[in-house]
Formats: structure tokens, C-alpha cells, sequence
């Protein structure tokens, strides 16, 4: 059941008539029982992994915090995390390191031959694992108190609009919201609604509009002509980012029209001047989340080497097990060090040639601003086209088509008009966010504009979008 | 504690003015990532640059990130660790 379905819409329409004419204790049974039906739709024998994740995270929780003694509570921290990675690991990449294991074989002369299996990958685990692994993880580290209530813990973990493909809510800001009575107010509603219409209009117009214009070419065989997929990359670049972020706006306005507030996931990551900014800007939940759980304590157990060299290690380390967690596959752990190595190169760019390289007058330095945001685009793209290649030789041949084979083709002009058509609306919307540094600025604009902005938005939609979709492309992960 | 603890914040004060400049304005409970006072490629620099000055070792991993990424929470670790 996906949030641009009719089943969705039915779904949705009972659950809010029923959280309306509920209180508090109530609601949060409700919204559980809920979320599981809504897993459930999708495979109900997963909803065992749910929880399983929920009832050990729940009883480590406790368990951690009762005890006074640093051994102990190491060892159950060790057993939520044990637990956790064993069931993601299992699910996720058990297939991949038994075919690396068995090629590894082959490769030294050795006979030797695991039988692999066909795992079906559960929908959203790589997300609730990570979010209820952060709950035991900052009470081991003393960053908050754990709750007794299950129901209301059970409904932390499995909170059906961000259950699949986030935002990964951090127990801290999502916990207390299911604890405590949420307010419900007109204003909330709205930006609640608004927030659902935008990630549907991303997500149907846009996203599944490019996603036809994308697969073909990636679906080739080559030779490639350059320019096409050139094309597709930079196709696919707006295509992943209105597939991710529609998802989560439409998450985070059906959470607010509940009440709830769920984390930013992606604020403006294109119009950025330099990686980092782009990490600090592009799915906001996981790179936070990588940063406190990954990052620093890479960074913390590594020691005795010169410090540059530590962090270039721990950035390296970090970014490759980032992309794995994106799949079982080398293509996103190259992606992953891709982004690794842009990211070092920016420290030490901006370690050794900041200042020499920054123009002095004010119109210099937006210009270069400027170029710089366009230059970082093509990079995102760049990397964007390893995460969307099918396997490793196509990001080379493709690479090569586009350093030596960029020619006008057949159906070109019309290949521009199309990715132009679908993204000019959100390019406008996005330069009008970035201008007046606000994401809500069309939901605070002067109302005639904002009816020709919805009547816009939804005579696309009516009459250009593509509803036959029926996944993110995040739900893979 | 008090004398240690003004020795460690001083520090991080010019260590941060090196690296970011103008901080006239840090609140002791701000958190320095979050608030983009400082990156954190810089944040770990700057843990480096304590430890080495004060000869300290802090398993920061051990710790909420909200409890070091503060001045005070930073002064109060840095301290700790110090004294004893």
C-alpha cells in the first residue's frame, strides 16, 4: 500500500476518523494496530521482524538503563546491536557475502561452493533497524531515560508513515510525541496537507514522469551515446531526489496532520557549494544518524595516526559502510567511497586553498558561489549515475560515452523538453525556497498565488501524472 | 575543577577562533554542529587539538553526542577527564 493509492487513501481516511474520536491511550493503540496492518499489506510475515526488533530494543532499553555496572550494560548494548545487525544482515546481505565468499574461492583455485539462497529483502528494514538500534544505543550512552510503556515504544518503531522509508526518527524527538497528547490544530492541518499534495505531486508527476525517460537508457546494452546519457543522469538526479523527498513530505504531512512532527530529510541538497553542505543537506536522518553511530565512534577507536590521516580513514570507512547500507551490492559501496573521496578532497581543498582561492569583492564571490553550486551538481550527478547503474562495467562504458561520444541523437531536443517540462516547477519552487531561505514559503505566500500554485500542480497531476507506480525507489533498501 | 575546567573552556574558545573566527556569540548550551558554529570534520579537530594539549584521553564514543557537542558539555568531559 503506497501513499499515492486509492488503498492508501481509504486507509487513511478511517485511521484519522478514528484517531479524531480517540484519546490519547487509545490513539496510540489505534496507530499501531495500524501500522502493522499497513506493513502487513505488503507481506504480513515480516511484521515478526518488526517485532522482534521492538521486544529485544524494548527489554535491552531497560535492562541497560536498571544496571549501574559498565560491563553489564555493555554486554546488552552488545546484544541489541548483535541482534539487529544479525536479522539486517541476514535479510540483507547474506546472498551478497555468500557470492563474494564463493567468488573469492574460484579466484584462489579452491573447489569449495556455499549454496546461496533467494532472500526476500523485507520492505523498510534497513530503516526501523536503524531507528530502534539508536534507542538502546543512547541510553547505553546515558542520552535518555527508556520508557515502560510498550505500546508506546511498539508505535516508535513501527509509526506506518515513516515505517518503510523513513525519515529515521531518533527516539528523543519521535518518543516523547507518542508519549504525550498531540496538538491538532487547523494550521497544522494544513501544512499537514500541504506537505502531502507537494510530496505527491513530486513523487507522481515528476519522479515516476522521469523515471520513464531514465530506465530505458540504463536498461540498454552498449555502445551509449554520451549526450543521452548525459541526459538520463542528470534525469535521474531530479528523478531520485522527487522520489525520495515526495515520500518524505508525504510522511511528514500525514504525521502532522496527526500531530507529529518528523524530521527534515533533504533541505535544498542541490544548491550546495561543496559536499559536505550536500551530506549536511541530502537525507538528513541517515547521514545524522551514520554521523553519531558511525562516524565518531570510527573516529574514537582509531588512534596513533597523524590527525588529517584519521579523519580522511574515518570519512573513507564511513561513506563505504554508508553505501553498503543503501544495498548489498559494489556499486553502492563505490558510491559510497565516491562520496568519501569528495569528501576528504574538500577538507583538504578547504585545509590548504581557501582563503587563496576566495575572491575578494562581493559580486566575485557570489559568482564563484555560483559556479561552484553548478560544478557540485555535476559531481551529485556523477554519483548519481553509480548509484542508478546496473552493474559495475556500465558505469565505466557510460563514463566513456560521455567523455567520448557526446553527439546529438535522434529524439535529443525532445528528451530536453520533456525533463525541462517535468522539472521546471520544482526548480521555480526550489530557487524561491533557496531565495527566501524558507522550505514552507509557497504555503506562506499571498493566496491567489498559492491557488494558481495547487491548481497548477494538480491539473499536472490530473492529467500527466503517473499513478501506475507503485514503489519508492527507497523501499529497496 | 573550576581553575581546570576555565583553563579547557579558554582553550576551546581560541582553538575555536582559529578555525571559525568571530564567536563572540556562543552559548554555552548550543550545540556546535547543529547550530553550524563549527563542521564536523572541525569538531573532531578540535577534539584532537584538546587531547593533545591537555594529554587526555576521552572515549567520546561512550557518550551522547548532545553531551560534548556543547561548550559546557565539552568543558565538563575535557575537566572530568583532567582531574582525575
Amino acid at each position: 500500500m503506497v501513499f499515492n493509492s486509492l488503498h492508501f487513501l481509504v486507509f487513511f481516511v478511517i485511521v484519522y476518523g478514528l484517531y479524531f474520536a480517540l484519546q490519547l491511550k487509545w490513539q496510540n493503540r489505534m496507530l499501531l494496530a495500524a501500522s502493522y496492518i499497513f506493513y502487513a499489506f505488503w507481506d504480513w510475515r515480516f511484521s515478526s521482524l518488526i517485532l522482534f526488533s521492538t521486544v529485544l530494543n524494548y527489554f535491552c532499553g531497560l535492562k541497560i538503563y536498571q544496571s549501574e555496572d559498565v560491563k553489564v550494560r555493555k554486554r546488552i548494548v552488545f546484544i541489541s546491536i548483535a541482534g539487529n545487525l544479525f536479522v539486517l544482515g541476514f535479510f540483507k546481505y547474506f546472498k551478497f557475502f555468500i557470492e563474494n565468499l564463493n567468488g573469492l574461492f574460484q579466484y584462489i583455485g579452491l573447489s569449495f561452493h556455499f549454496t546461496t539462497f533467494y532472500i526476500i529483502l523485507p520492505l523498510g528494514i534497513s530503516f526501523f533497524t536503524l531507528q530502534s538500534l539508536s534507542y538502546t544505543i543512547d541510553i547505553y550512552r546515558k542520552g535518555m531515560k527508556p520508557t515502560r510503556d510498550f505500546v508506546s515504544f511498539a508505535l516508535f518503531v513501527s509509526f506506518f508513515p515513516q515505517l518503510v522509508a523513513g525519515p529515521i526518527e531518533r527516539a528523543k524527538n519521535l518518543l516523547p510525541q507518542v508519549l504525550t497528547k498531540r496538538a491538532i490544530t487547523f494550521d497544522r492541518f494544513f501544512e499537514g496537507s500541504h506537505l502531502f499534495f507537494w510530496g505527491l505531486f513530486l513523487k507522481v508527476f515528476i519522479a515516476d514522469n522521469l523515471a520513464n525517460i531514465v530506465a530505458p537508457v540504463f536498461a540498454a546494452s552498449p555502445p551509449y551515446n554520451g549526450l543521452e546519457v548525459l541526459l538520463a543522469a542528470y534525469a535521474f538526479t531530479f528523478q531520485i531526489f522527487c522520489d525520495f523527498e515526495g515520500y518524505t513530505c508525504m510522511a511528514r504531512g500525514l504525521a502532522k496532520m496527526m500531530g507529529f512532527d518528523l524530521m527534515l530529510n533533504f533541505d535544498l541538497p542541490y544548491f550546495v557549494t561543496n559536499i559536505q553542505d550536500f551530506w549536511n543537506r541530502w537525507h538528513i536522518s541517515l547521514s545524522t544518524w551514520v554521523r553519531d553511530y558511525v562516524y565518531m565512534p570510527i573516529f574514537f577507536s582509531i588512534r596513533k595516526v597523524n590527525a588529517n590521516l584519521r579523519i580522511s580513514i574515518t570519512i573513507l570507512i564511513t561513506m563505504a559502510i554508508m553505501g553498503l547500507w543503501h544495498g548489498a551490492s559494489w556499486i553502492f559501496i563505490i558510491w559510497g567511497l565516491y562520496h568519501g573521496v569528495l569528501l576528504v578532497a574538500c577538507k583538504v581543498i578547504r585545509d590548504n586553498c581557501r582563503d587563496w582561492i576566495k575572491p575578494k569583492s562581493i559580486i566575485g564571490q557570489r559568482l564563484w558561489a555560483g559556479l561552484r553550486m553548478l560544478f557540485m551538481f555535476q559531481l551529485i550527478t556523477f554519483g548519481m549515475l553509480i548509484f542508478r547503474a546496473q552493474w559495475g562495467r556500465q558505469i565505466f562504458d557510460m563514463t566513456r560515452a560521455m567523455v567520448f561520444h557526446l553527439s546529438w541523437f535522434d529524439g535529443a531536443t525532445r528528451m530536453i523538453g520533456q525533463i525541462a517540462g517535468y522539472t521546471c516547477i520544482l526548480i521555480l519552487v526550489q530557487v524561491f525556497q533557496y531565495m527566501k531561505k524558507d522550505l514552507l514559503v509557497v504555503l506562506k505566500s499571498q493566496i491567489p498565488l498559492r491557488v494558481c500554485f495547487y491548481y497548477a500542480c494538480l491539473i499536472l497531476l490530473t492529467f500527466y501524472g503517473d499513478f501506475g507506480a507503485d514503489e519508492f525507489i527507497y523501499f529497496q533498501f | 575543577m573550576e581553575d581546570i575546567k576555565q583553563k579547557v573552556k579558554d582553550f576551546i574558545l581560541s582553538e575555536l577562533r582559529k578555525r571559525v573566527g568571530d564567536i563572540e556569540n556562543i552559548n554555552m548550551e548550543e550545540n556546535f554542529i547543529e547550530s553550524g558554529v563549527i563542521d564536523s570534520f572541525g569538531f573532531l579537530e578540535l577534539l584532537m587539538s584538546i587531547e593533545q594539549e591537555f594529554n587526555i584521553h576521552i572515549n567520546f564514543a561512550e557518550l551522547d553526542p548532545s553531551e560534548f557537542t556543547t561548550l559546557e558539555g565539552l568543558v565538563f568531559h575535557c575537566g572530568k577527564a583532567i582531574a582525575l
